[in-house]
This record gives structure tokens, C-alpha cells and sequence, in this order.
């Protein structure tokens, strides 16, 4: 029953206002300019995320402080495409909107409409995605400042270097996850430019730092993980520093996060220094003439040298041997695994048992990950382990939380690599394979020979068309299940499913799958229902299909049902057929299942 | 609380400890035993340490020795160096009636002696000095290269493995060669 909301005292509007989430005032804020002010008299404060892709721009909000009426501290997420927005929440009461572009409105006004209601007028936090050197100069004219600058691993070589250029017009703190830096194009361009806070952080690509990048700096808080520098140059950094000769160093604090033992007595080497600060033994200070004084802390473990004195492993009791195999972490086991064929053998005769192998593939690589299902009370166990196999190089990456190493093994192509884990975890395939958007089409054809067997291809949500296609063509015969997060193929989808497939799976949680051009009828379903019970397929394959439907509730059971005998059974209704087979129908508030049992 | 003796000399055994007066139960005294390894150097352990080797807790149960006899036969373990026998009775002594903690930091600091410390630990059947020690094998090549774990683990290669394999099979064939060639030479 509708009621006039606006007539309600005004006490009791604000407290009606207080109890809805930011996707319903959002909706309210859109039905007239009276709601609009009235959403911004509530004076709702949010943190607010955009984040910018290749055809959509992605909006995330959350209350800073919640009304004691407001139990769903969930983030709200606005997907804005050409002509229309998403607006959907998560958790209780989870719930989409799709909102039409009224003539004449813009993105422009989106966002200026956004930040109006929530008195927001800077966006927290900015995050370039896999966005195009055009995208980025549009989104300027949006999103000319934001308190926080992110380019995620996912933004091209091209858009990460134009981007962080220009940065520093943007926002004074920027966290960039793409090391951009080469032989050409070096960091200390960068590390120059006039900003507060940067973080690098990538695992894969450390960034290679010398002593003069780090006396050229000129942003007061720097992180860098991984950084990949000498204890010479640190030496040298830090002796000229002390020297005086940069009396206008800007930085006040430079974190580098090495990943690998630290030679204290090299670093440190022909300076004085003031002793230890009290209670850290890896802390030094160095003070200069002019009466500046430098701090330096070392963290983790410093360089020891390697006093150990080898023994013969291979000549312990079998028992002492196996139980020393079993206090290995994963890495450590595939190190030992890769001495000899006799460690190998070893190796997989541990039975080391570890979780599924998920493989996925980026621009130029593929990350494997291997996560231990174990905890065994052993040191730094059980964080899954990554591996890197460059498609331009056999060698293998890893990451063991002491830096990025290479290892490389005589005769092992990259199928050497995923054939020898295999072998020594006795697994049979490659758990799950997914392709991401950055990844070049190019590649796929190398991914098959690497990878040739994997139970389950999944292709990721933000893949271009043409990539999921190829995708599809080149790697799901090889899979037995596939997932698409996306919509490659329009609402055509037939050809696909002819697949000899076990599972296959339509994600896409941005537009609704739509068969035939509108999305299913009761009468299209009713037919199918129908002809599945004239035994027209006899050979029928599939053993159960879930469709996600919108607004399912609605569903009309007296047409769906129509001229077909069924069994109810509270939601559930049993269709049997002259041969005896018997089809399960389940219909839920979102879904409707058919399972043939 | 080990005393090391030179040869097989005798010490006093430890008097016994007078019962606290309020004790309900008189305090049963701690019966000693006596081990050497290679060295001859004995070392006088307590019941309660040496239990936790189940191959010399056996040898006790199934002797039944008295403290005189005990001491007169000390159990000989000649193939277990005097300084490594030294390590497991101090641990034995530090852990007596104690229950094991999962992390252990007095395991001896010597690396070098480890992979002796395990084979002895095997061989007294110590079940948790031997997880310690395993363990401490195990760290040796924490984050190390494949590389380098066959340096620190003198582990073969390929190709080493195959030639030593190569050697054996030869050997082999030449003992069985000279057993064949001695049974002919019985028989005529």
C-alpha cells in the first residue's frame, strides 16, 4: 500500500532515512530533487572506492559509522556502463537495481550526483584497473582529485607509467602493484616526483634499486617490497648521506622490504655509528655534522655466515628420513625434490598431501599456486606457495617470503615444471585453470602445451569477448567443467552448450543471461519440460541445470506446470516419464533447478 | 645431574633423599644405571632419564638388575661416540619426568654432531630427542636452493648415483663370481 513518505513529520523522515542502507538512499536520492536533498540532510558519511576498468566504471561505498538501526555494515557497489547503472548489495538482503541514464546525464553527473548525496566531494580511494590510455584521460575530467591513487596489477605497462606520472596531479598518496621500471625507464624518474606517500609493492617483478635512486628521492614516505639492492649500495647510500651532501633530502622514512637475510656486517662496513638503540640490536643511528641524525632498523634475519656442516642425509634410517621429509614445508620438499631422481622418488614417496593446484594465467605468465592442507606445527606453515613459469623463459619463480627465486633445472621445459609437481604430489591434473583479462590471446596455444590436461577452465569476468571466445575454442575441450564470468556470446549460447562438458557454468553477475532474446518463460520451460517428457532425448546428457533467474517468485506454476502430471512436493515437483526416468524440479526464490534422477 | 666417571670406576651412588614429613607416601630412592659409548667414559643416568629410551628402559625392565650389579655392567654402546652419548644423557637428565614441550631449545648446539646425534637417537629409540633432531635436520635447508640442499645434504647426482649404482652392480657380480669360484674349489 503506497504511502506519501515526504508527508511524514520530519523527525520521523530523518529516522526512516537513518534505517535504510546506502543503496536504498542512493535509489530515493534519484526519484526527484526533493530526495536527492533529503538523502543529503541525513548527512550519511561514507568511504568511498572507484575503480576504473576498461568498458565500466565500478563505485563502492560504506557507512563510516553505522545507526544503531543499521545492522548491514555491507559495501554497496555501483557499476556504471554507457547507459545505464547497477546498484547492488551483498549480504542480508541482498538485492540489485538496475537504474536507466536519464537524457542527457553523463557519467560526470553520476559521480558529481554521488558525492553530493553523501557530502563527498573527493573519492578516498581511485584505483586504475585494466583501463586504456583514452579511459584514463576521460576519467581525469570525472575524478580530478582523490585522496588515495591505486594502479593495480591489472592496468597495462602504458596506462601504470602515463598514470603515475601524472599522479601526483591526482592525489598525494599513490600504491602502484606493477613494476613498470626497466633498463630505459628507470625508478629514479619517478622516485623524484614531489609526493607524500608511494607504496610499490610487487613480488613478482622486485624493483632494482642502487644508491643514487635512493638519494634521489623526493617523496617523504616510501615503501618499496620487493626491493632488490646490495648491502654495498645501502653502504654507500648511507655513507653519503652522512657526508652532508644532500642537505635538502626531502624523505623522512624509506622502507624497503628486501625478502632475503641481510648481511649486517657489509652493510655497516668503514662508518661509525652511534650504538644500538636500546632494546633493538638491529637498529643503528648515524648522525651527521650538521647534526641530523639517519635511523636505520633492520628487520627479519640478518645474514649469518653458513656454518653448517653438511651430513649425509640419504644415509639416515628410512624412518629418521621420512620423518625429516615430513617437517618440510611445500617449497622446501620441492627443493630437495629437484636434487637427483632418487630425491624425487623420495619426495613423492612422502605422501606429502596439499590442496588442489590452481593454475592462472596472466599477460606473460602463469601462477601456479600450491596450498598445503596441513597445518603441522612447523615454522612458517601453511601459507600456500606461488610459482611463476614466464611463457619467454623455462625457468621456474617462487616465492618464499626471502624474495623472488629462479630456479632452473637441465632439460625441464615449463610442462616439465607442472608434470614434476604433479608427480610428486600424486595428483593426476591441474585443479583449476583461470584465464585472466590481461592475458594475450596469443598465449594460448603456449598455456595448452604447458598446462595440456585441467579439470576446470575458468574464464574471469573482466576477459574482452574476443579473448573469452578464443578461450573457449582453444581450452575448453581439454577441461571438463568450464565457468564463464562474462558474456561472450550474447544471449546465443547454443553453440556452447554442445560442449562435451561435465559441468558448465554462466556467472556473469553483471547482465543476466537471456535465452532466445528475453529471458526464459514459463512457456519456454514448460516446452522444454513437455519434450523432455515425450522421451524426444532419450540421450539426453545432462544430469542437472540451474538457472538463476530474476524475480523467480513470480514464477507462474500453473503455466509452467501446463498439461503436465507432476508430484508436489513443497517446492519441489516430480515429473516422471513413460520410460520410467524421473526429472526434479526445485524452485527457490532465485533459482530453478532440474536435476534427472 | 649425570656424574661422568672415568673407565669403569665406581662412584657412590646418590644417597637417598630423605621423605618431606608431610608426604603421605614415603619417597620411593632413584635407582641409577650406567651407559658408555665408544670412549669408555661412563655416565651415571638415573631410571627416570634413561626411560625415555625405550631400548635401554627394555634392557632394564628385562635385567632386573640391582644397583650393585648395575654398576659393575655398565650397558656398552660401542658404536655411539662418547660425546654424542654425552648429549642424549644431558638431554635425558634435563627431561626427566618432564613432559616434552612441541618446540624443544635445549637440543644440542653442535650441527655438526647432528647427523651422528640422530643415528645414536635412532638406535637408543629416544622418540622425541629423535622428532627434535629430525626437525633440526629438516631446518638445515629451511629456504635453501636445490643447489645448495645437495651441498648441505651431500646428496648425489644423477649421474653419480648411476655410476655408484654401476659400481655396486660390479662388485656384486665380482663377489658372487669369487663365491661360485670358492664352491667349485670345495667341491673337487
Amino acid at each position: 500500500m503506497p504511502i506519501p513518505f515526504l508527508s511524514l513529520p520530519d523527525k520521523d523522515l530523518q529516522y526512516a532515512l537513518k534505517c535504510m542502507d546506502i543503496g536504498e538512499l542512493v535509489c530515493l536520492s534519484l526519484c526527484s530533487k526533493r530526495t536527492k536533498n533529503l538523502v543529503k540532510s541525513s548527512d550519511l558519511k561514507i568511504e568511498s572506492s572507484a575503480k576504473l576498468h576498461k568498458n565500466f566504471i565500478h563505485l563502492d561505498a560504506y557507512p563510516r559509522k553505522l545507526h544503531e538501526l543499521q545492522n548491514h555494515p555491507r559495501t554497496i557497489s555501483f557499476y556504471h556502463y554507457t547507459d545505464y547503472w547497477i546498484i547492488e548489495k551483498y549480504g542480508t538482503n541482498t538485492y540489485r537495481y538496475t537504474v536507466r541514464r536519464e537524457p542527457g546525464s553523463t557519467l560526470s553527473d553520476w559521480i558529481a550526483h554521488f558525492q553530493y548525496i553523501f557530502n563527498a566531494p573527493i573519492i578516498d580511494l581511485f584505483i586504475i584497473g585494466n583501463a586504456s590510455l583514452s579511459n584514463l584521460e576521460t576519467v581525469k575530467l570525472f575524478i580530478p582529485r582523490c585522496k588515495k591513487l591505486e594502479l593495480s596489477d591489472q592496468c597495462s605497462d602504458e596506462v601504470a607509467k602515463m598514470a603515475f606520472r601524472k599522479s601526483f596531479l591526482i592525489a598525494e598518496r599513490v600504491k602502484i602493484f606493477k613494476n613498470i621500471f626497466d633498463e630505459d625507464n628507470g625508478i629514479i624518474k619517478y622516485l623524484s616526483l614531489n609526493l607524500k606517500d608511494v607504496i610499490f609493492v610487487n613480488y613478482q617483478k622486485p624493483f632494482k634499486l642502487t644508491s643514487g635512486d635512493l638519494l634521489s628521492v623526493n617523496i617523504e614516505d616510501l615503501y618499496i617490497e620487493t626491493a632488490i639492492i646490495t648491502e654495498k649500495e645501502l653502504n654507500r647510500f648511507v655513507k653519503l648521506w652522512t657526508k652532508s651532501k644532500h642537505r635538502f633530502y626531502r624523505p623522512k622514512f624509506i622502507e624497503l622490504y628486501l625478502r632475503r637475510d641481510i648481511d649486517r656486517a657489509e652493510l655497516l662496513k668503514g662508518f661509525k655509528y652511534e650504538p644500538p638503540l636500546e632494546d633493538n640490536d638491529n637498529s643503528f643511528r648515524f648522525k651527521r655534522k650538521d647534526g641530523k641524525e639517519l635511523f636505520l632498523f633492520m628487520e627479519g634475519r640478518l645474514f649469518e655466515r653458513d656454518t653448517l656442516m653438511p651430513i649425509r642425509l640419504l644415509s639416515l634410517p628410512e624412518k629418521d628420513l621420512q620423518y625429516t621429509l615430513n617437517c618440510m614445508d611445500i617449497g622446501d620438499l620441492i627443493a630437495f625434490s629437484l636434487c637427483s631422481k632418487r630425491t624425487k622418488n623420495l619426495a613423492k614417496f612422502s605422501n606429502r598431501r596439499i590442496g588442489p593446484i590452481v593454475a592462472d594465467v596472466y599477460q606473460n605468465y602463469i601462477c601456479l599456486e600450491i596450498r598445503p592442507t596441513e597445518v603441522r606445527r612447523v615454522q612458517d606453515d601453511p601459507d600456500p606457495l606461488f610459482m611463476y613459469l614466464d611463457f619467454s623463459n623455462p625457468q621456474i619463480k617462487l616465492d618464499r617470503k626471502k624474495g623472488i627465486e629462479a630456479w632452473r633445472k637441465e632439460g625441464f621445459a615449463h610442462h616439465d615444471w607442472i608434470a614434476h609437481f604433479l608427480s610428486i604430489f600424486k595428483g593426476s591434473l591441474i585443479d583449476q585453470l583461470g584465464i585472466n583479462d590481461v592475458c594475450s590471446i596469443s598465449h594460448l596455444d603456449i598455456v595448452k602445451r604447458i598446462i595440456p590436461k585441467f579439470r576446470k577452465l575458468k574464464i574471469m569476468e573482466l576477459c574482452s569477448t574476443e579473448l573469452t571466445k578464443m578461450t573457449f575454442l582453444k581450452l575448453a575441450p581439454i577441461a571438463e567443467e568450464v565457468e564463464i564470468a562474462n558474456k561472450p556470446f550474447g544471449n546465443d549460447i547454443s553453440q556452447l552448450l554442445s560442449y562435451n562438458l561435465k559441468a558448465l557454468t554462466f556467472s556473469d553477475w553483471r547482465t543476466p543471461l537471456e535465452l532466445n532474446n528475453v529471458i526464459i518463460t514459463e512457456k519456454e520451460l514448460n516446452r522444454f519440460l513437455k519434450l523432455w517428457m515425450k522421451s524426444n532425448h532419450r540421450f539426453y546428457r545432462p544430469k542437472y541445470i540451474k538457472l538463476y533467474l530474476p524475480l523467480i517468485d513470480d514464477i507462474n506454476q500453473e503455466e509452467l506446470f501446463k498439461g503436465i502430471k507432476y508430484r508436489d512436493m513443497d517446492y519441489q515437483y516430480r515429473l516422471t516419464r513413460a520410460d520410467g526416468k524421473e526429472l526434479l524440479i526445485t524452485i527457490s526464490w532465485s533459482s530453478v533447478d532440474f536435476m534427472v534422477l | 645431574m649425570s656424574s661422568t666417571e672415568q673407565g669403569t670406576s665406581s662412584a657412590a651412588p646418590a644417597e637417598p633423599t630423605t621423605a618431606p614429613e608431610s608426604a603421605a607416601a614415603p619417597e620411593v630412592p632413584e635407582s641409577f644405571y650406567y651407559v658408555h659409548g665408544k670412549d669408555k667414559v661412563v655416565h651415571k643416568v638415573s631410571a627416570g632419564a634413561l626411560q625415555h629410551s625405550a631400548l635401554i628402559h627394555g634392557m632394564i625392565s628385562n635385567l632386573g638388575y640391582t644397583e650393585e650389579q648395575a654398576k659393575a655392567n655398565p650397558f656398552p654402546f660401542e658404536n655411539i661416540d662418547g660425546d654424542i652419548l654425552q648429549m642424549v644423557v644431558d638431554w635425558c637428565n634435563q627431561h626427566k619426568g618432564k613432559p616434552t614441550p612441541p618446540e624443544d631449545t635445549n637440543l644440542p648446539k653442535q650441527k655438526e654432531k647432528l647427523f651422528d646425534l640422530v643415528l645414536a637417537v635412532n638406535y637408543l629409540e629416544i622418540k622425541e630427542l629423535l622428532t627434535y633432531c629430525c626437525k633440526q635436520v629438516a631446518m638445515m635447508v629451511k629456504g635453501k636452493s636445490p643447489e645448495e640442499i645437495r651441498e648441505i645434504w651431500m646428496i648425489p647426482t644423477d649421474a653419480e648415483d648411476e655410476a655408484a649404482e654401476k659400481e655396486a652392480k660390479k662388485r656384486a657380480g665380482k663377489e658372487a663370481a669369487g663365491e661360485t669360484a670358492a664352491a667349485a674349489g670345495d667341491a673337487k
